[in-house]
């Protein structure tokens, strides 16, 4: 959305056509009114609130508002599965980089690069991608960001699900184990160590058959604009599964204190966050 | 989003988009296959699959090596051969006239349910045998559909409405196939919204039926091969084969069905494991050797002159070959039904509306009964009378898993054996007026 947004303004300033993206295509900021929204009520949606005219939602016109699935889709745009039920997208990311091979691409172009986090890859069909993947020697093609945050919607894996005290089980070992080449990331959302090891996995040998995985330590609930744990004004930071949005009201004090923090750093202002609100909920 | 308008940082973005945008490469891959001459289905090589046993000389291009091909799609009548083995033969001929585009993944079963031979260069090996179609798989059920779910998703043209990628295969027991279930269901999500060709997704489920009866309970195709159904109409085209001779027509019908539609994105196949005689079509009533392409034959057509006792539609291996097996006793009795093969309902709804009549004319549906080794859950063809479930017989018609055991003790115990089913059609027969009063009874008391 981000980015359909910057092509969008420059393409609106310049008329250059290497900016235009066609409208059915686009992901705009307009469609955030379409997430998780039926295409049907999101025809009228402006219609019925009267701002089919107003200049905020221009970029409605012709167009309308997508309707963005609650789980990521293929239509998209951004992304090549129908991910909902976890784990079902990258368990075919072997068979779609082992389709590039079959067809005779250059080994690593192109590439298939798929993220997941741990507890999604706890699923049957996920687990299964380990071998998949080692039996269709896949090599560098498929290039796997696993998110190890260690948090789900309800509860942890270690120490949670799996107790702490069965210190073997390891994240890193267990894919060792299934002949995978496996990088680790101390800080997932350290952007040198992740360009770091883009660059490495770029030069990895062809000739090496093994399939890639990059697992990076993250934190669920990350947020940059937290010191030493505390989010300024919010007190502490909410971090681990209890960050999951599942019970959080719509503009609740946390998130507008969040958005504080984005505000001051770039100093903008979020319009109307700071109204009363009904609550509301998302699921996992 | 004001932010993009502060410090360049929208135009930087913008332009780093656009510029690697522009370094991406249009060209196509070096293909290790030649350029489709077709994707399957689409063309005349699998109507014109031929008749009589072949022997091809085929030469891999990659390799340069050369050799021979045997492929029999059809068999004679009386010969011993199981559906299940044309399915080899199936897949040979399309890797075969679309240069070794049809991949297979089977759990560890390969061999067994009839996919290791379709490949004509064997194992795929990136390096040493690109051109093997049969790809390495463990027994992981999901983990191979979803691995062909990521093949047929792919398609190396740049023409969003060409199609240059492959089509798989992933079988396993028809019992095991939900297994693959959610992976697909999300593939055929995926497959009605992409602007892009994609291929096909086929499921085998292979050994189906009671007939695994060794097996026992735990490996019998009854309720699960159900799960094929759970899709949008259309979506997906279901086949049921009983006779080696079905198949080969049978499944190209509906591949190029699938080539032309778009919106068809699964291919479900299931076979029985045993062997059974090859139907000697010269006996039926349509005689046509490539009857199983129309989804639903007439095997035996009402005898003029008579009354008639209503309509048999079979399904199943066991359940088709016992009931076509008592077909003279039945007509000693004076019983005088149209017995019809189910092979495929989508087939069937494809064809024109005088054929769809003259096999199951408007209200044959309230007069019918079922033969079938599936379950009294889920019946071959829509919108049948309230009475099928009364006079059909399914494998699960007292409600209970069966046991296991040798094929015949399974195949009696489903009341699918010969004498079952001649009691089961002269009881349907016999019935018929009280059938049709009970019927109008319903009806009228809702006047």
């Amino acid at each position: 959305m981000i980015l359909g947004q910057a092509l969008y303004r420059k393409h609106q300033a310049t008329g250059d056509r290497r900016y235009h993206v066609a409208p059915d295509v686009a992901m705009l900021p307009v469609d955030a009114l379409g997430f998780r929204r039926g295409a049907g009520a999101l025809k009228t949606l402006l219609a019925d609130q009267g701002l089919s005219d107003h200049p905020l939602f221009a970029q409605a016109k012709g167009r309308g508002i997508r309707a963005l699935p609650g789980h990521i889709e293929s239509t998209d745009v951004t992304n090549d599965v129908n991910g909902g039920p976890s784990g079902v997208g990258i368990a075919t990311a072997a068979g779609k980089a082992a389709f590039w091979d079959i067809v005779g691409a250059p080994m690593g172009t192109p590439k298939v690069i798929a993220f997941e986090g741990e507890f999604a890859m706890t699923e049957g069909h996920a687990q299964e991608l380990k071998t998949q993947a080692i039996a269709l020697q896949v090599g560098k093609r498929l290039r796997i960001f696993l998110s190890d945050n260690n948090a789900g919607i309800d509860d942890s894996l270690i120490g949670g699900v799996v107790h702490k005290k069965f210190d073997g089980y390891r994240l890193i070992d267990q894919w060792t184990s299934y002949g995978w080449n496996v990088f680790h990331l101390p800080d997932g959302h350290d952007y040198d160590q992740i360009v770091g090891a883009l660059k490495t996995m770029e030069e990895w040998d062809p000739a090496d058959r093994r399939p890639m995985i990059v697992i990076g330590t993250t934190t669920k609930g990350y947020w940059p604009g937290a010191v030493n744990g505390k989010i300024p004004g919010a007190g502490d930071q909410v971090v681990g599964y209890p960050s999951h949005p599942y019970a959080m009201k719509m503009n609740s004090e946390y998130f507008v204190a969040l958005a504080r923090t984005f505000e001051e750093r770039y100093g903008v202002e979020f319009s109307g966050i700071r109204q009363e609100r009904s609550p509301t909920r998302a699921s996992g | 989003m004001s932010v993009l308008d502060r410090n360049g940082l929208g135009d930087w973005l913008a332009d780093h988009l656009v510029e690697i945008g522009d370094s991406v490469k249009r060209a196509h891959p070096a293909s290790h296959r030649r350029e489709a001459r077709s994707i399957p289905g689409r063309s005349a090589p699998c109507r014109q699959s031929p008749e009589e046993p072949q022997t091809l000389t085929v030469k891999n291009s990659a390799s340069g090596a050369e050799k021979q091909l045997k492929l029999a799609l059809f068999r004679k009548a009386g010969e011993v051969a199981g559906a299940r083995r044309a399915v080899s033969e199936i897949v040979k001929w399309l890797n075969h006239v679309t240069d070794n585009r049809v991949l297979t993944l089977s759990a560890d079963l390969s061999e067994s349910i009839n996919l290791e031979h379709g490949s004509i260069w064997g194992h795929y090996d990136p390096e040493t045998n690109p051109l093997g179609t049969r790809l390495k798989a463990a027994i992981q059920e999901a983990g191979n559909a979803s691995s062909a779910i990521g093949l047929v998703g792919q398609n190396a043209s740049l023409d969003p409405d060409q199609f240059a990628g492959v089509w798989a295969f992933s079988g396993t027991y028809g019992a095991f196939t939900p297994l693959m279930y959610l992976p697909a269901r999300v593939w055929s999500q995926q497959n009605q919204d992409s602007k892009f060709r994609t291929g096909v997704l086929h499921i085998l489920a292979g050994h189906s039926g009671p007939e695994t009866a060794a097996d026992a309970r735990t490996h019998f195709g009854i309720f699960s091969p159900q799960v094929w159904k759970l899709f949008p109409r259309d979506q997906v085209i279901n086949l049921s084969f009983w006779d080696y001779n079905d198949v080969a027509p049978g499944y190209f019908a509906a591949a190029e069905i699938a080539a032309r539609e778009k919106k068809v994105g699964v291919i479900i196949i299931e076979v029985a494991r045993p062997d059974f005689r090859v139907a000697d079509r010269s006996t039926f009533a349509d005689t046509d050797l490539r009857a199983a392409a129309k989804g639903l034959y007439v095997i035996r057509d009402f005898a003029p002159g008579k009354p008639k006792h209503g309509y048999v539609v079979a399904q199943g291996s066991s359940s088709t070959f016992n009931l076509v097996s008592v077909l003279p006793r039945l007509e000693q009795a004076g019983i005088n039904v149209k017995v019809i093969a189910a092979i495929s309902e989508e087939l069937f709804d494809h064809q024109p509306e005088a054929y769809r009549s003259s096999v199951l004319p408007p209200g044959a549906h309230q007069d019918l009964m079922f033969v079938s080794s599936g379950t009294r859950r889920m019946w071959p063809l829509r919108n049948v009378g309230s009475l099928t479930d009364a006079y059909s017989l399914t494998a699960d018609w007292d409600n209970q898993w069966l046991t296991g055991g040798l094929e015949a003790d399974v195949i009696a115990e489903a009341h699918l054996d010969p004498e079952s089913i001649f009691a089961g059609v002269q009881r349907f027969a016999q019935e018929r007026p009280k059938r049709l009063d009970r019927q109008r009874a319903l009806l009228d008391a809702l006047k």
